[in-house]
């Protein structure tokens, strides 16, 4: 693949994952001129990272990945905080905006879940990344991943089958 | 819930996170348990549900974007790379100048070749000149506003609260600030653009109308056009950085393309007509004529059958056109009411029925069928068309909207590719109440002549979806207008009273003109008008005192001379407007007249300002006679006077528009 290839390949990544992990980094960081900083290193660091074969096939978790630590890395600084602690210390603030949360019935009860059922049901169901992907970036084992998920749900559960039963009233008539 | 579902795993399974032997072993456990596949069925369904509807509702909150400096600085790396780089850039700007002109220069000789074939030798010459200094000129100007014109789009597209992702938006606009000229290989981008529009892009000959005399031709008469894909690809060139090319631009779609706000009397028909006049910006003398059509807004919403003929071929995988097709079609559904319908039918290569008739309440089904589609292949129009209507009358909703949906960038290239063809499949299909609607998408490839040809004959309407705002004005804002029919095969006839009227010139309109004959003819078909849609043609009339040079005809020498019916009529004109209810096959009419009266200043009335502003434009780009005493500034000055509320920021971005014009027209 030449050396165009790659650039067209890296213009598309940015212009496709730009705002998924600006708002990614922004719910860990809750300001955006850092959260903008971060998601440009992490660009900048895929451009130098040599990926193996194909440019299309890069690990899209790697990105967040790289997010993730470099905003950990920041709010560890600002808090001197030691990260082997529980995540729920750090990641205090809500994985959804307040517009969001006050218009949403299921936003409501998604912030009633712990902070690390939050950040999977955000990883998987928004940002579509695999239980596989979801362990790598969190460290967390696959089956943890997938625990936390099961868990999740079971708890939204009722909240969402009214919502869709809501979105088709007139189906009995 | 099944106690089956207590298991993590179960979510897995329904997540296909499980490995090929791993599901196989579940599933037959499960089964071993004495749980039927109809069980195991109904809970992956509620599982994917539950991830379609959260992931729907996270991405609400996706409103945040790099700044478009910070934004550069990541692509930084390609620049330092790109080959340009390694010659110092300004040496070489003379050579590549010249370079990109040539097939510029070329391009812009074939048009003006068909264009004037007498004036070959000047004209080339003139036109070679300025394309070398716009090409100067647009190396610089145009960046940096159409980076920040490229963010105000994503931001409106957030603002009309577009929750699907602003990815596309913003890509659009992403790509919009690469052509801008991030990187310098740009330059040759463009000239393939550039060629593009001239070798590729499919427009009709439109030639500007000309003053008729009224002793001549006392009536003038055209079908009503609510298009407005004109105007949105006249945006998507003077955003790219590029003049639209003149045939391209239909003057009546560009002042369509806005909402007026229209005081109008109260009407016994489903639609209003309005007429009314001022004095002519374009000549000191004369007066503008007004002819102002609003349709009712109906009570109920209309049912609605809705099968849309998605143009999946290769040509289509492009951010500006796949995807965002996807993204329009999700603004829809949350238009729709849960009864009415949507079906998607693809073509390219073979046409297929990706989704059968299926209730819009079913969203799941609808957005799974719409993630799964793809685009490969080449394209075959044609059978797909077939294929759509078919499913229309399966679904026929009596005395509802029954509408099939073609959205393309229109290269049928295989099958029954013959315009005639299908243009008369089309129109056979509208006799039996099934409309089309035309969608076009995308650059380069756009068939635009063959798309307005298709709508027009298919009892339709035609719109141009470059981005998700303009997504949100079709599907969301617009949706009744154009889905939901008052009136169809509308005619005006405007009859000019000579005692008044040495002249007049009807402003575009230019391929809607019928014979004055057709007007009574309830077989000639004619434009359709939607719930709430407002359409506006202008005259420029010329009185009896002005002296003109007109072709005189010469009196009868055997007939009577034109006996003027109301002699002593005060009427300077009179406006004839027929129309058929959307399921009748005659044709209703009635009358308005305009009573002579002082002419009135233009810009006491904001909205035919607006109007006027908005067809000087048009006609300044098509270089047309008419405007050649106005400037683009005293064109931006009107639009800038007579913005008003301009809640959806169009009027805003029009204003734009003449910036970007003027900068490339320099």
């Amino acid at each position: 693949m030449g050396s165009r290839d790659k650039e067209n390949w890296f213009q598309t990544t940015v212009v496709s994952l730009e705002s998924p992990l600006l708002n990614y980094t922004y719910k860990i960081l809750s300001r955006l001129a850092p959260s903008e900083e971060v998601v440009q290193e992490s660009f900048f660091r895929l451009w130098k990272q040599e990926f193996p074969g194909n440019f299309e096939h890069y690990p899209k978790a790697w990105l967040y990945k790289v997010c993730r630590n470099l905003a950990l890395d920041i709010l560890k600084k600002e808090k001197r905080m030691d990260l082997e602690g529980s995540l729920d210390e750090i990641l205090f603030s809500p994985c959804v905006s307040e517009t969001l949360l006050e218009s949403s019935l299921i936003m409501q009860e998604v912030v009633k879940l712990t902070v690390q059922q939050q950040e999977v049901l955000v990883l998987k169901f928004k940002d579509e990344l695999s239980y596989k992907e979801i362990a790598e970036l969190t460290g967390l084992s696959v089956s943890h991943v997938g625990v936390l998920l099961h868990e999740a749900l079971g708890a939204l559960r009722e909240v969402i089958l009214a919502d869709l039963k809501r979105l088709e009233p007139e189906t009995r008539l | 819930m099944a106690t089956f579902t207590n298991d993590p795993q179960f979510t897995a399974y329904a997540l296909g996170e499980l490995e090929e032997t791993q599901k196989e072993e579940f599933r037959a456990r499960l089964l071993k348990e004495g749980i039927s596949e109809e069980e195991i069925q109904q809970e992956v369904d509620h599982i994917l549900d539950f991830k379609n509807r959260l992931g729907e509702e996270f991405s609400k909150d996706d409103s945040l974007r790099l700044a478009p400096e910070k934004r550069e600085e990541v692509l930084k790396p390609i620049q330092s790379k790109s080959i340009w780089d390694w010659f110092s850039i300004k040496k070489l700007a003379p050579l590549f100048v010249f370079v990109i002109a040539l097939p510029v220069i070329f391009f812009q000789f074939r048009e003006r070749a068909v264009d004037r074939l007498t004036k070959i030798n000047d004209g080339v010459f003139d036109g070679a000149d300025s394309w070398v200094g716009q090409l100067n000129e647009r190396s610089e100007a145009p960046k940096r506003k159409v980076l920040a014109k490229a963010e105000s789009r994503g931001r409106l597209a957030k603002k009309s609260k577009a929750s699907a992702s602003p990815e596309i938006a913003a890509g659009s606009a992403q790509s919009l600030a690469f052509k801008g000229g991030t990187h310098f290989s740009i330059a040759d981008s463009q000239v393939v653009n550039d060629r593009e529009a001239f070798n590729r892009e499919g427009y009709d000959h439109v030639e500007s109308n000309s003053y008729v005399s009224v002793q001549a031709e006392p009536l003038s008469t055209f079908s009503i056009d609510v298009d407005t894909a004109s105007y949105a690809n006249v945006r998507r060139f003077l955003e790219n950085g590029s003049l639209p090319p003149k045939h391209s631009i239909r003057v009546e779609e560009l002042i369509n393309y806005f909402p007026y706000d229209l005081k109008m009397d109260h009407s016994d028909h489903p639609i209003s007509v309005k007429v009314d006049q001022a004095e002519s910006p374009f000549h000191q003398g004369r007066r503008l004529v007004r002819v102002a059509m609003k349709a009712q807004m109906p009570k109920l919403k209309a049912q609605k059958n809705l099968v849309f003929l998605l143009d999946v071929s290769g040509s289509m995988n492009a951010t500006n056109k796949l995807p965002l097709l996807k993204e329009s079609l999700k603004i829809l559904l949350r238009e729709l009411e849960p009864t009415d319908t949507i079906s998607l039918v693809v073509y390219a290569g073979a046409a297929g029925v990706v989704l059968e008739p299926t209730p819009a309440k079913d969203r799941v089904k609808i957005l799974s069928a719409l993630n799964r589609l793809n685009a490969g292949g080449s394209t075959n129009g044609g059978a797909g068309i077939e294929a759509a209507y078919k499913l229309a009358k399966v679904a026929f909703k009596e005395g509802g909207v029954n509408r099939v949906i073609l959205a393309t960038d229109g290269d049928f290239n295989i099958g029954t590719s013959h315009r005639g063809g299908l243009v008369d499949m089309v129109k056979e299909k509208a006799k039996e109440n099934i409309f089309l609607t035309v969608l076009g998408f995308g650059m380069g490839n756009y068939q635009d002549g063959m798309l307005e040809e298709l709508s027009n004959k298919g009892n339709g309407n035609y719109a141009y979806i470059d981005n998700l705002s303009e997504a949100n004005k079709v599907f969301k804002h617009d949706l009744e207008k154009n889905m939901t029919t008052v009136a169809k095969d509308v005619k005006i006839q405007v009859e000019f009273n000579p005692q008044y009227v040495q002249a007049y010139r009807l402003i575009g309109y230019e391929n809607r003109t019928l014979a004055a004959k057709d007007f009574n003819d309830d077989k000639k078909d004619a434009g359709e008008i939607g719930a709430g849609h407002t359409v506006t043609a202008l005259y420029e009339v010329v009185g009896v005192d002005e002296k003109m040079p007109l072709a005189k005809v010469d009196d009868l020498k055997y007939g009577k001379k034109v006996v003027v019916k109301d002699n002593d009529s005060n009427e300077i004109l009179n406006v004839k407007v027929r129309y058929k209810k959307p399921e009748g096959t005659f044709s209703t009419k009635f009358e308005v007249p305009l009573k002579n009266a002082p002419q009135s200043e233009l810009k006491g009335d904001r909205e035919l300002l607006f109007a006027t502003s908005v067809a000087a434009f048009g006609m300044k780009l098509r270089e047309d006679e008419m405007t050649k005493n106005v400037s683009f500034k005293d064109i931006r000055e009107w639009a800038k006077n007579s913005k008003g509320k301009d809640e959806l920021n169009l009027r805003g971005e029009f204003i734009d528009l003449i910036d970007f014009a003027t900068s490339l027209k320099k």
